[in-house]
């Protein structure tokens, strides 16, 4: 090709890009907005844990027992002095969150630490409805936190085994935060289990520490031989991110390619174009502008994504490897709906036309979305194996089995991936200038599918 | 290189059953200005498109420049029929951009884009987005779009459409100025009377197929009516009897508004043919009578209707 002609599908490119991705709207929508998402997410246990006020009272307990009180306060003081951080590790490490720098940890400990200030209780020997009806009155206006009315076969619970024991009672003020309303109730819920084995004459720790189900640290071997953590849960959603990555760069532009080609075909500008430019060039400068704009979404929630992981020190899941074969992917997949769409938006009028034909691009599209749970739970099998060979989903299934391979995919595959890749695109944008051609000049009824064919057959 | 800009031979054209253009020969004479006439629906535009190689003819050959249109697009000028603009993008930017298309040298964009927009009376709409701009400002900017690159060939597709005649006058004027700089110009239009004022060669097509092509002199010499009209103060009435009984005049008739034409047998008795009438009575006017183009579309649009309706007879005969 000259280098006039390479220089004005420079030239398209550079109008295609500038009046796509440097607009007030883009950089708003598909810049700027995901930052701050990204920010206010990081920034929200923080955001939790400010707006709430610690539970501080005295409770009322009516407990004909006696023994309610002293297994209350020492729960209290339990949960006063638990460091969350502990039951936080343990959750993130069943999810396979390695926090080396602990960021996230404190985070999330710091949250759940202002629930509980100075609470007490108060016990009440006694089940005379007066004295009851006393401390309701006073719970009315304020003066307890709460009253418990907690029945004496809600302790001695061995003793009634048959029956369903009355339910404890618990009145509030009208002013209680529902917050505030389900720590009581857990307060008073577990302090009637730990009374219960305390009348039963049972050790409540000794019981709870042997019920407690063991944690597993799993470990995988490594290439090296080495047992590495298996950080399998989040095996399953990093696939699930490569593919959305890839999926909405590649269908954001694509979609500004379509409503640009459109546009330029409504507004009757696409003959003045075609006088100083041929089809094809007009072709390949709106599908490399636009390929820009996707490189700069990609980018841009890649980024994050990447900044997320390097904050949670997952980065061992990412490997510059998969990183190159992940740009390849996106580019196999990009050329692949840009050819679809330029072809869609140049034999269409209006974007409603348009519909149509986007209807089975969409069906077949959607495809890798369902294949996420079994590639991410079986990297290598016959499934995830046919569908990252097939166009035009190819690209899209492949990262995902990138994304969640324990071990490295066989090199042959990833080779006769992409040049299958290759070959469908080669295709695809032959038969996507083919349309171009005809279509872009076209005024009227929408062809039909059939017509379509002609277009890509005649020469 | 040929003496011609555009040279079509047996260029024909089919859309499912229309024949749109049917065995056309046109050669427009490099530095010519030429009109290309005929009704809606005649062709016009789908001979503009293969001159302009954005369609193909099924048949005929097609020469512009010495070659193909695509080759040349930088030395061709072209405003097509159905034109618009990028309604977001700026007047200075878009201009920028058609011109970089054209192969204009971007440092020189500029100053070319101040001059021009000053010439079609647009200064300052530069930063203006073509939306701004209303239909005629924005049929001026396109045609600035057309020329930026000061292309050797121009081809115009109805340019006047949607013009007051202010700005039909305008572009009449810039033109012109494009003439006389030695571009060629071919330019389509259904208002004849505009070809008139303009062109030096006219092309008329009908359904199709060619039904005129020459020097507009040579038209107007040969559609001569051959009549002297004459106007009288008196009464018409009179002034027609007395030309009648001259031997050299053919018919006389008197029109709705009292003018009497005398059709002659042949043209070198006008001066006798004058001078007879004058001495018939005071005379408001006389002339000799000058066909439009109008008049001569209209009869040529009535032969060719004439010859389809009997081909399609023959046709019938011999089904």
């Amino acid at each position: 090709m000259p280098d006039g002609n390479l220089g004005k599908i420079g030239t398209i490119a550079w109008r295609e890009f500038r009046h796509t991705a440097l607009t007030k709207s883009f950089l708003f929508g598909a810049v700027i907005l995901p930052v701050l998402m990204g920010g206010c997410l990081l920034l929200f246990p923080l955001l939790l844990a400010s707006q709430s006020e610690p539970l501080e009272g005295t409770i009322a307990v009516v407990d004909p027992t006696g023994r309610f009180a002293t297994t209350f306060e020492a729960l209290v003081t339990e949960r006063l002095e638990r460091d969350g951080s502990a039951e936080v590790e343990d959750v993130m490490r069943k999810l396979g969150i390695d926090d080396k720098t602990g960021i996230l940890g404190q985070s999330l400990a710091n949250a759940g630490d202002n629930d509980y200030g100075k609470v007490t209780a108060t016990e009440f020997v006694t089940d005379d409805p007066d004295t009851i009806e006393g401390l309701k009155e006073e719970a009315r206006d304020g003066d307890w936190l709460a009253v418990a009315i907690v029945p004496t076969s809600q302790i001695e619970f061995a003793s009634t085994p048959d029956q369903e024991p009355p339910e404890i009672e618990l009145f509030l003020p009208r002013s209680t935060s529902p917050g505030h309303t389900n720590l009581i109730e857990d307060l008073v819920r577990s302090a009637t289990v730990r009374t219960r084995f305390i009348a039963a004459g049972e050790d409540f720790e000794q019981v709870q520490a042997m019920l407690d189900r063991p944690s597993i640290d799993v470990r995988r071997f490594g290439e090296d031989g080495a047992a590495d953590a298996e950080q399998s849960k989040l095996r399953m959603i990093v696939p699930f991110g490569f593919m959305m990555l890839l999926w909405i760069a590649t269908f954001t532009a694509g979609n500004f390619l379509l409503t640009s080609t459109i546009e330029e075909k409504s507004n009757k500008v696409i003959e003045v174009v075609l006088s100083a430019v041929g089809p094809l060039q007009l072709l390949w400068g709106k599908i490399l502008g636009l390929a820009l704009v996707s490189l700069v979404i990609l980018l841009t929630y890649g980024g994050l994504a990447i900044a997320s992981l390097t904050a949670l020190a997952l980065t061992d899941l990412l490997s510059w490897t998969t990183l190159a074969w992940a740009i390849v992917f996106f580019l196999i997949a990009y050329f692949t709906i840009a050819a679809l769409m330029a072809a869609i938006g140049s034999a269409v009028n209006e974007l409603s036309e348009a519909q149509t034909f986007m209807a089975p691009v969409m069906i077949v599209m959607i495809l890798p979305m369902l294949l996420w749970a079994p590639i991410a739970e079986n990297p290598d099998g016959t499934l995830a194996t046919v569908s990252s060979l097939l166009p035009p989903i190819l690209p899209f299934a492949m990262v995902m089995r990138i994304g969640a391979a324990t071990e490295p995919i066989p090199i042959w595959q990833m080779l006769l991936s992409t040049g299958l890749g290759i070959a469908s695109v080669v295709v695809l944008v032959w038969a996507a200038s083919r349309v171009f051609r005809v279509g872009i000049l076209m005024q009227g009824k929408p062809p039909s599918p059939l017509e379509l064919l002609r277009w890509i057959r005649q020469t | 290189m040929s003496s011609y800009c555009i040279d079509l031979s047996g260029v024909a054209k089919r859309f499912g059953r229309t024949e749109a253009v049917r065995d056309l020969d046109l050669q427009v004479p490099s530095g010519s200005l030429c009109g290309f006439l005929g009704p809606n629906g005649a062709g016009k535009s789908t001979t503009i498109r293969m001159i302009m190689s954005i369609i193909r003819p099924d048949v005929g050959s097609l020469r512009v420049l010495d070659g193909d249109a695509l080759d040349h697009k930088d030395r061709i000028g072209y405003l097509p029929e159905e034109r618009g603009v990028y309604r977001k993008m700026k007047v200075g930017d878009y201009l920028r951009y058609i011109g970089r298309l054209k192969g204009v040298e971007s440092a020189r964009l500029p100053k070319i884009i101040d001059d021009a927009l000053e010439r079609i009376e647009l200064p300052g709409v530069a930063r203006k987005r073509c939306e701004e701009l209303s239909k005629g400002m924005q049929q001026k900017v396109q045609f600035l779009a057309a020329i930026i690159h000061e292309p050797e060939l121009i081809i115009l597709d109805e340019p006047f459409s949607g013009l007051d005649p202010v700005n039909a006058m305008l572009l009449n004027d810039l033109i012109r100025e494009l003439h006389e700089q030695g571009r060629t110009i071919l330019f389509s239009t259904h208002v004849l009377h505009q070809a008139e004022r303009m062109c030096d060669r006219i092309v008329m097509i009908d359904r199709g197929r060619k039904v005129l092509d020459d020097r507009l002199d040579r038209i107007q010499e040969r559609f001569d009516p051959r009549t002297i009209v004459v106007e009288p103060l008196g009464d018409p009435a009179a002034v027609e009897s007395a030309l009648r009984t001259a031997p050299e005049v053919e018919s006389v008739r008197i029109d709705a508004e009292d003018r009497v034409h005398a059709r002659l047998r042949d043209l070198s008795e006008a001066d006798r043919i004058m001078s007879l009438a004058v001495g018939l009575g005071p005379l408001r006017s006389i002339g000799r009578a000058r066909t439009t183009l109008d008049e001569v579309f209209i009869g040529l649009v009535d032969q060719t209707e004439h010859a389809d309706r009997a081909g399609d007879a023959v046709e019938q005969i011999h089904a």
